[in-house]
């Protein structure tokens, strides 16, 4: 192993880049609904990010550069279908949260697959800025789109989901208990609330 | 543009450049509006989606493929 010596420019870039890791992850996990698809998404994004990387510029967001990077990987993916839809149900999607309107919480399962049926665009448009916290600036930058056409899929997504849970599309599970649910929803509101405070500056 | 995919000659975050142009996806009429709090809850919900993901463990695979990485190229 080398010493730590002072930071180079490639060293902090390997630095930023490991920092976004965690969040290529999530964003290829909504992408595409399989763990080991979307991992093997990410490698290719951070051998890719690499390579490329002389044309980062240095003091922009490394998140919004490799999620670009990502994306595109992705719909090359999608061309030769490699992802059909599939999804695998993780442990941490039989988490519980609750959604206006509904009595009962929802699974993180149900509402990933009501996620995964939505066309690509708009999935996307409503990870980057529902879940991902990127501004719609951002997020048109990352899908080589104008903003509108990104405001315009995030609406469309929340529309769909919403109509889907008001038609029990997106079912309450059911016959959990009450206690279970309970206990775990707080959990969840814990993860939640740790979001709630910063806003990314989303325009409006 | 040729249907080449270039592994490296080439800015990765721009081999794109239809995508901008035309929205197939997208029909003339406007979006139903959501209700704000359905939309509240539904950013809560994914986001709690999304961070049950960025808060897993990140698999050996990742760290084994960083050590790859130097200024030697992979």
């Amino acid at each position: 192993m080398l010493e730590p010596g002072p930071p180079t420019a490639s060293g902090t870039f390997k630095r930023d880049l490991t920092g976004t890791i965690p969040h290529l992850r999530a964003f290829a996990r909504g992408l595409c609904g399989r763990s080991d698809l979307a991992d093997d998404l990410v490698q290719e994004t951070l051998l890719r990010a690499w390579a490329a990387r002389d044309r980062f510029t240095a003091g922009t967001s490394m998140r919004a550069w490799t999620f670009t990077i990502l994306r595109n990987n992705y719909l090359t993916e999608m061309r030769r279908n490699r992802f059909r839809g599939d999804y695998d149900e993780t442990t941490a999607e039989r988490l519980l949260v609750t959604a206006a309107g509904q009595e009962a919480p929802l699974h993180l399962a149900d509402l990933h697959r009501a996620l995964l049926t939505l066309a690509p665009e708009r999935r996307e448009a409503l990870l980057l800025v529902g879940a991902g916290g990127f501004s719609y600036e951002e997020a048109a930058d990352i899908c080589g789109c104008a903003v509108g056409t990104i405001k315009s899929r995030v609406g469309r997504a929340r529309a769909a989901l919403a109509a889907m849970i008001e038609s029990g599309q997106i079912a309450a599970p059911a016959g959990g208990s009450q206690d279970a649910s309970g206990a775990i929803m707080s959990e969840l509101g814990l993860i939640t609330h740790r979001h709630a405070a910063p806003e990314n500056g989303q325009p409006d | 543009m040729s249907a080449q995919e270039p592994m490296t000659d080439q800015d990765p975050t721009q081999d794109r450049p239809g995508d901008a142009a035309v929205d197939p996806a997208e029909p003339v009429l406007p979006p139903e509006p959501v209700l704000p709090e359905v939309a509240a809850s539904l950013t809560d919900a994914l986001r709690a989606m999304y961070d049950t993901v960025v808060d897993e463990p990140l698999p050996d695979a990742f760290a084994q493929l960083l050590s790859r990485l130097d200024d030697s190229d992979a």
